[in-house]
C-alpha cells in the first residue's frame, strides 16, 4: 500500500509538470494551429536559465525562476516571429519542419554553452515532510502546488481577462476574429510568450529534483504533443487532465510493469488512438 | 526539355559517376573514404525519406526506426544465426518493409502534423525496444562483432573481398546507385506522378481514381525497404550496432540533408548529404557549431527556399536560360519522346 | 445511365439534400440549377463518393455505387470537376492528364522499376490518350508547360481535360464557367457542346441561364435541398415554383 501511494504521489508530481507543459502547447498548437515541436525545448531552456541564474548570478531560487520565466517569454515571442509567422498560410507540416530546425538550434546552443553532461540546480527545499505516512520532500510538494496554482491562474486568465477572451476568440474563429478587428499577430506573440513562460516555471520547479541535460526537452515535448492530441486540440482542461493521467500511468506502469518500457505506454497509446480515430480523440472526423 | 539539354544532362551525370568511381584510386586516406562511405549510406536513407517527404508529401519521422530495424536485423541474423550477410541484408530490408507496411496501415490514416507525431512515436519506440530488450538486442551496449560482407564471387573477376576501405566504398556506392536508379524509375513514371498527385492535392487525386491510401502505403513500404537496406550495410561496415542507430537526432540530420539539398528532387538528398558532411568536415572547428547552424539554416530554407539547393539551382537555370521558349516549341514529338 | 434515387444528406440538423431523384440519360446534357446553397454541389459530392448519403442510392448503368470511395467511383466511370478550379498545379499539363489516366492502367511497382513491356505499352496508350484530350481541350501547345503559366480559363479547360482523361461514362461539371469573362465562357460552352456531339453524358451545375437554355436537354431545379422542378429548359422556365424560388432568393443563383 505504501509503495502504491508513493507511486501515485510520484505520478501526480510527474503529471503536474506534463499538465502545465501540455496546457502551454495546446494554446499554440490547438489555438494558433502552430505545431510547435520545439515546445519541450522551451521547457529545457527554462531549466537551464534558472540553473545559470542560481549558480552564476547567485540569485535566489524564486527570483531566478521569475527572471527565467521572463527570458522564456521573450524567447517565445522571438521564435514565433522568426520561425513560425513566415509559415502562416502554408501547409502545417512546413511549420513542423521549421520547429525541428528551432529545436536543433536550441539544443545545440545549450550543449555549446553548458556541455552535454548533466547539471543540477541546488535544491532550495530539500527537507523531508511526512504526509500521513507518505514521506516526501518539500520540493516535490512544491512542484504539485506550483502547477496547480499555474493552472488556476491560466484558467482565470482565459476566462476573466480581455486578452484571454481574445485568444479564445481567435481559437474559435480565426477569420471572424480578424473581421472584428482582433490583431492576430499580437495574439500570436502573446500566446507564445505565455506558453514558453509557463513551460519555464514548470521546468524550474521540477529541475532541482532531477538532473538537467540538453536532451531533456525532446521527450517532454513529444509527450506534451501526445497529451494535446489525446486531450483534444485547444482543449485546456483536456490537456491538464491528460497530463495528470499520463503522469499516473507512467508512474504506475513504470513501478508495476516495467521501468524500461514506461515511455512506450504513452507512445503506443497515441498510435493506437490515432489508428482508431485519425483526427484525435476529440477531433472532427472528416469523411 | 530539349534533346540537347537531355544529352548535356546525361553527360554531366556520367562525369559525376566517373569521379565517384575514381575517388578510391586518388584518395588514399582511410578517414576520408570512411566518411564518404557513411555519406553514401546516409544518402540512401535520405533518398528513401525523400520518396515519402519530398514526393508523396508525408512527413515521416519514423525513418531512423526502419534504419535501425535493418541494422539490428543484419546484426542479429549474422551473429546469432550465422546467416550469410547477403541473405541477412535482404531479409532485414524485407522485414523493415514488412514492418513499414504493417504500421503504415494505422499511421497513414492520420494526416499532416498528426502523422509526423505518430511516425516519430514509432521511431522512438524502436529505439526504446532496442535499448531495453537486452536478450535480443544486447541492450544499451548493442551487438558487437557484426561481420563484414563475405567475398562476392563475380564471374570473370574472381572473389571480391570487402576488407579494404576501397572495396567498401564501391559497395556503398553501388547501393546508392541502385537506390537512385529505382527512385529515378519510380519518379519518372505514372506511378511516381500518382505519388506527386497525392502530395499536391489529395482530394483531386482521389477524384481521378487514385487510391490515395494505397499510394501512401506503397511509398511508405518502399521507403522502409531502402532505409532497412541502408541500416543493414551500416551495421556491417561499423561492425557493431547500438540504439544510437534509432536516435531521433540521426533522423533530424537526414531531414536537414534532405531539405537543404532539395526535397522532391532526385539529386537533392545526395547533394545535401555530401555538401553538409563536407562542410562540417572541412571546417573542423565548425563541427561544434554545426547543429546550431544547420538548425537555423533549416528554418531559413523553409522560409525562403523550400526546394533546397537543387531547387534554387534549377530556378537559377530557368531564369538564366530560355524560360518560355522551351514551352512554346514543345510539340507532340517532344512529348512522346 | 446515371440514376439518383431518394438521395438525402444531413449535416447535423441541416437537410442539405432531401429525397432528390433524377436520371441522366445516355448522351444528354443535364443541367442542375438552383439558388446558392440549394445543395447542388452536395449532390455531386454524394454521387462521386466524396460524401456518404444519409439515405438514397445512386446507380450507374443499373449498378449501385453507394458507399464506394471516390477513387472507386472514378474507376466505375464517373468523373467530376470541382467548383473551385482544381488541377495538379505542381505538375506539368501533360502529367496532369497522364496521372488522371493511371486508373485505366494496371502496371505496378515491379513493372515500373523494370519498365516491362506492359509498362511501356500502357505509357504509350496513356500518352496517346493524353494528347487526344489535349487536342480536344486546345492545350496541345502547352503540353510540357507547368500549370503555373496557364491562364484561369486554360486551367478550367485543363480541369475538364483531367476529368476526361479518366475515361468516364458520365461527366459531372461543377460551375465550369464561374469567374470567367464573357468570351472565355464561350470557349467552355463550345467544349461542352463538342462533348455532347461525341455522345458524352454530362451533368452540369450552371448559373448562366443562356447556356442552360442552349445546351441542356433537360434541367433539374433544386431549392433548399428539394427538387422543385424537372423538364426541358422551356418547361422549367415557365414553372411557377422555379420563378418563385429565384425571385424569393436574394440572387439569381
Ligand atoms: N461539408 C459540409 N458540412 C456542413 N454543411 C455543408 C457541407 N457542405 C455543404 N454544406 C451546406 O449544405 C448546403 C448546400 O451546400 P452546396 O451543396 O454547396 O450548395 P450549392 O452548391 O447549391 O450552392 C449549404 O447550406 C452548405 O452550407
Ligand atoms: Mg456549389
Amino acid at each position: 500500500m505504501d509503495v502504491f501511494l508513493q507511486q501515485v504521489f510520484n505520478g501526480i508530481m510527474l503529471g503536474s509538470t506534463y499538465a502545465v507543459v501540455a496546457a502551454g502547447l495546446t494554446l499554440v498548437f490547438g489555438i494558433l494551429h502552430v505545431p510547435n515541436f520545439a515546445h519541450g525545448h522551451f521547457y529545457m531552456i527554462g531549466a537551464y536559465v534558472t540553473f545559470f541564474l542560481v549558480t552564476s548570478w547567485k540569485l535566489g531560487f524564486w527570483p531566478a525562476v521569475l527572471l527565467s520565466c521572463l527570458v522564456l517569454a521573450l524567447l517565445g515571442v522571438v521564435v514565433e516571429r522568426l520561425a513560425f509567422r513566415p509559415m502562416r498560410g502554408q501547409p502545417q507540416v512546413n511549420a513542423f519542419i521549421s520547429a525541428i530546425g528551432v529545436l536543433m538550434f536550441l539544443e545545440a546552443l545549450v550543449t555549446l554553452v553548458w556541455g552535454p553532461e548533466g547539471h543540477r540546480i541546488p535544491n532550495p527545499y530539500p527537507a523531508t515532510v511526512n504526509l500521513w505516512g507518505l514521506v516526501t520532500t518539500q520540493q516535490r510538494l512544491l512542484v504539485i502546488v506550483t502547477a496547480a496554482l499555474l493552472i488556476f491562474l491560466l484558467n482565470l486568465f482565459i476566462k476573466k481577462t480581455l486578452l484571454g477572451a481574445t485568444i479564445e476568440a481567435v481559437a474559435q474563429n480565426r477569420e471572424g476574429a480578424m473581421l472584428v478587428g482582433i490583431n492576430v499577430d499580437r495574439v500570436s506573440s502573446i500566446t507564445f510568450a505565455l506558453s514558453a513562460a509557463t513551460a519555464a516555471i514548470a521546468a524550474s520547479v521540477v529541475a532541482p529534483i532531477f538532473i538537467i541535460t540538453p536532451t531533456m526537452g525532446a521527450l517532454v515535448g513529444m509527450k506534451a504533443f501526445i497529451i494535446v492530441i489525446l486531450g483534444g486540440l485547444g482543449n485546456i482542461p483536456g490537456a491538464i487532465w491528460g497530463g495528470y493521467i499520463l503522469g499516473l500511468v507512467e508512474a504506475l506502469g513504470g513501478g508495476y510493469i516495467s521501468a524500461d518500457y514506461k515511455d512506450v505506454f504513452a507512445f503506443g497509446l497515441l498510435i493506437l488512438v490515432l489508428a482508431l480515430r485519425p483526427a484525435g480523440l476529440f477531433g472532427k472526423e472528416s469523411s | 526539355m530539349g534533346a540537347s539539354g537531355l544529352i548535356l544532362r546525361k553527360c554531366m551525370y556520367l562525369f559525376l559517376l566517373l569521379i565517384a568511381v575514381l575517388v578510391p584510386q586518388v584518395v588514399t586516406s582511410r578517414y576520408i573514404l570512411q566518411i564518404l562511405i557513411i555519406c553514401y549510406i546516409f544518402a540512401v536513407a535520405t533518398s528513401s525519406l525523400n520518396l515519402l517527404l519530398g514526393y508523396t508529401g508525408q512527413v515521416s519521422l519514423a525513418h531512423a526506426g526502419f534504419f535501425a530495424i535493418g541494422a539490428y536485423g543484419v546484426a542479429i541474423m549474422t551473429t546469432r544465426s550465422g546467416l550469410n550477410f547477403w541473405w541477412a541484408l535482404l531479409l532485414a530490408a524485407a522485414v523493415s518493409a514488412l514492418v513499414g507496411f504493417l504500421v503504415g496501415i494505422p499511421m497513414l490514416r492520420t494526416r499532416g502534423s498528426y502523422f509526423a507525431i505518430a511516425s516519430l512515436c514509432f521511431g522512438v519506440i524502436v529505439g526504446i525496444v532496442a535499448g531495453s530488450w537486452s536478450s535480443f538486442t544486447g541492450g544499451y551496449l548493442g551487438i558487437l562483432g557484426v561481420p563484414l560482407p563475405p567475398p562476392l564471387n563475380l564471374p570473370g573477376m574472381g572473389a571480391l573481398g570487402f576488407q579494404s576501405k576501397a572495396a567498401q566504398y564501391y559497395l556503398a556506392l553501388a547501393l546508392l546507385l541502385l537506390t537512385l536508379f529505382v527512385m529515378h524509375r519510380l519518379v519518372n513514371s505514372p506511378l511516381g506522378l500518382s505519388f506527386m498527385a497525392v502530395r499536391n492535392n489529395e482530394l483531386l487525386a482521389g477524384a481521378v481514381g487514385i487510391n490515395t491510401f494505397a499510394v501512401k502505403l506503397l511509398s511508405f513500404t518502399v521507403a522502409s525497404f531502402f532505409a532497412g537496406l541502408a541500416g543493414g550495410l551500416y551495421a556491417s561496415f561499423m561492425r557493431t550496432v547500438s540504439p544510437e542507430v534509432a536516435s531521433i537526432h540521426l533522423m533530424f540530420n537526414w531531414v536537414v540533408y534532405l531539405l537543404l539539398g532539395g526535397a522532391g528532387t532526385l539529386a537533392g538528398p545526395v547533394v545535401g548529404t555530401l555538401a553538409i558532411t563536407a562542410l562540417t568536415e572541412v571546417t573542423q572547428s565548425f563541427k561544434d557549431y554545426s547543429l546550431l547552424v544547420f538548425g537555423a539554416l533549416l528554418v531559413v530554407a523553409m522560409i525562403y527556399c523550400p526546394r533546397g539547393l537543387v531547387g534554387a539551382w534549377e530556378a537559377m537555370q530557368r531564369r538564366l536560360g530560355t524560360p518560355l521558349k522551351r514551352f512554346r516549341q514543345v510539340g507532340v514529338r517532344d512529348a512522346k519522346g | 445511365m446515371l440514376r439518383v434515387e431518394g438521395l438525402t444528406k444531413k449535416f447535423g440538423g441541416l437537410l442539405a439534400v432531401n429525397k432528390v431523384s433524377f436520371t441522366a440519360h445516355k448522351g444528354e446534357v443535364l443541367a442542375l440549377i438552383g439558388p446558392n446553397g440549394a445543395g447542388k454541389t452536395t449532390v455531386f459530392n454524394l454521387i462521386s463518393g466524396a460524401l456518404r448519403p444519409t439515405a438514397g442510392q445512386v446507380y450507374l448503368e443499373g449498378k449501385p455505387i453507394g458507399g464506394k470511395k471516390p477513387y472507386q467511383v472514378a474507376k466505375m466511370g464517373i468523373a467530376r470537376t470541382f467548383q473551385t478550379t482544381t488541377v495538379f498545379d505542381q505538375l506539368k499539363v501533360l502529367d496532369n492528364l497522364l496521372v488522371a489516366h493511371k486508373l485505366r492502367t494496371s502496371s505496378g511497382l515491379v513493372d515500373t522499376i523494370l519498365r516491362t513491356r506492359r509498362w511501356k505499352k500502357e505509357l504509350e496508350e496513356s500518352r496517346a490518350r493524353a494528347m487526344e484530350v489535349l487536342d480536344f481541350i486546345g492545350l496541345k501547345e502547352k503540353a510540357l508547360a507547368p500549370v503555373q503559366v496557364l491562364t484561369q480559363e486554360e486551367r478550367k479547360r485543363l480541369a475538364i481535360g483531367v476529368a476526361l482523361a479518366t475515361g468516364p461514362k458520365v461527366l459531372l461539371l461543377d460551375e465550369p464557367t464561374a469567374g470567367l469573362l464573357q468570351e472565355e465562357t464561350e470557349g467552355i460552352f463550345g467544349l461542352i457542346k463538342s462533348l455532347k456531339q461525341r455522345g458524352m453524358t454530362v451533368c452540369v451545375i450552371e448559373h448562366k441561364m443562356r447556356m442552360v437554355m442552349n445546351l441542356a436537354d433537360r434541367v433539374v431545379v433544386l431549392n433548399y435541398g428539394h427538387k422543385i422542378a424537372e423538364g426541358t429548359p422551356e418547361e422549367v422556365s415557365r414553372n411557377e415554383l422555379v420563378i418563385q424560388a429565384y425571385l424569393g432568393g436574394e440572387h439569381v443563383a
